[in-house]
């Protein structure tokens, strides 16, 4: 299958054709930055349906901003995922004040060669991590899983906060400490147990 | 979980399990693009709605009234104004009269405004 040329060109180049009217361009972005934007409302909302409403809420704020937008400013990423953050806080500060709205959803595991046991025990800690993290306050969240999920470093982490790179450490540290106390009960539900063993028979 | 290198390995995981993108959703994504792409002739409306981000719009809205005991309250005082102005006032015509002293007697006094109005058609 031949290789689109548009494959090649930065996600600015592409904003910038979409803005001009460019019918691919819209399609290409959103296969490249949508699903990081999805998967980092998930993290945070632990909640598909409210993920969705977020990633195309973010979106829609890009295709509108585009013919506004200045090259070399600001990383497309980078600003969706301050969108995504103040979204998120403005709807979890909403349903702090609904009742009984259940929010037990982690992202779904995407299907692998490995074997079924292998692959639940993936979806167990992938749900495990999840619940670990809806526990963490909501800074700390934002910044363990922009940090060691979505792999941004602490001056992009604190451009997206708002926040000094200092107070980002001390926040991702923090976090990370409070999800290992999280966690340390489960190491053998997880499976950890039989990891630690297979490395020793190695 | 007693070591980093087993919390390192959960996030190392999770960083690798991409969030499946599904295809609805690229569908709204692709249509609210079109919608407002610069130069189309498309509403510059979004297509599909997005339920919960209305509803947490509107939840700051009502608690930027204070919440739901404030919006009630204001919702009756709105209520009673209407009622006091719409109703009648001659019922408190005997008050009127024993204050101006064109009266000295009353036999009755009934202080809430008649409402024959708003059980009168046309």
């Amino acid at each position: 299958m031949p290789r689109d040329p548009l494959d090649e060109v930065s996600d600015e180049t592409l904003l910038a054709l979409y803005a001009d009217g460019n019918a691919v361009a819209a399609r290409l972005l959103t296969q490249r930055v949508a699903p990081r934007v999805f998967g980092y409302a998930t993290r945070l909302l632990a909640d598909r349906a409210e993920a969705e409403d977020v990633t195309q809420e973010a979106m829609m704020r890009l295709w509108r901003i585009a013919p506004q937008w200045r090259a070399g400013e600001a990383q497309i990423s980078t600003w969706l995922y301050r969108v995504v953050t103040n979204l998120c806080t403005d709807l979890k500060r909403a349903s702090r004040r609904r009742p009984g709205v259940a929010l037990d959803d982690a992202p779904e595991v995407a299907a692998t060669s490995a074997s079924a046991v292998s692959t639940l025990m993936q979806a167990d800690r992938m749900t495990a991590l999840q619940r670990a993290l809806d526990q963490l306050p909501e800074r700390q969240r934002q910044a363990v899983v922009l940090r060691h999920i979505e792999g941004l470093t602490n001056p992009q982490i604190a451009q997206i906060m708002d926040l000094g790179v200092e107070a980002v450490e001390s926040l991702t540290a923090r976090g990370k400490r409070a999800l290992a106390a999280l966690l340390a009960g489960r190491k053998a539900d997880l499976g950890y147990d039989d990891d630690a063993d297979e490395r020793e028979a190695v | 979980m007693d070591d980093d290198m087993d919390l390192d390995a959960l996030l190392a995981q999770a960083a690798a399990t991409p969030a499946a993108l599904s295809s609805a959703l690229t569908a709204r994504i692709l249509d609210d693009a079109r919608a407002v792409q610069p130069g189309l002739p498309f509403s510059a409306l979004p297509s599909h709605p997005r339920p919960y981000l209305l509803r947490a719009w509107i939840s700051e809205f009502v608690a930027g009234l204070g919440g739901g005991p404030a919006l009630a309250g204001l919702s009756l005082a709105a209520a009673t104004g209407l009622f006091l102005g719409v109703a009648d006032p001659t019922a408190l015509q005997s008050l009127t009269l024993l204050i101006a002293g064109e009266t000295t007697e009353v036999a009755q006094m009934d202080l809430l405004p008649a409402t024959d109005i708003l059980w009168t058609e046309n």
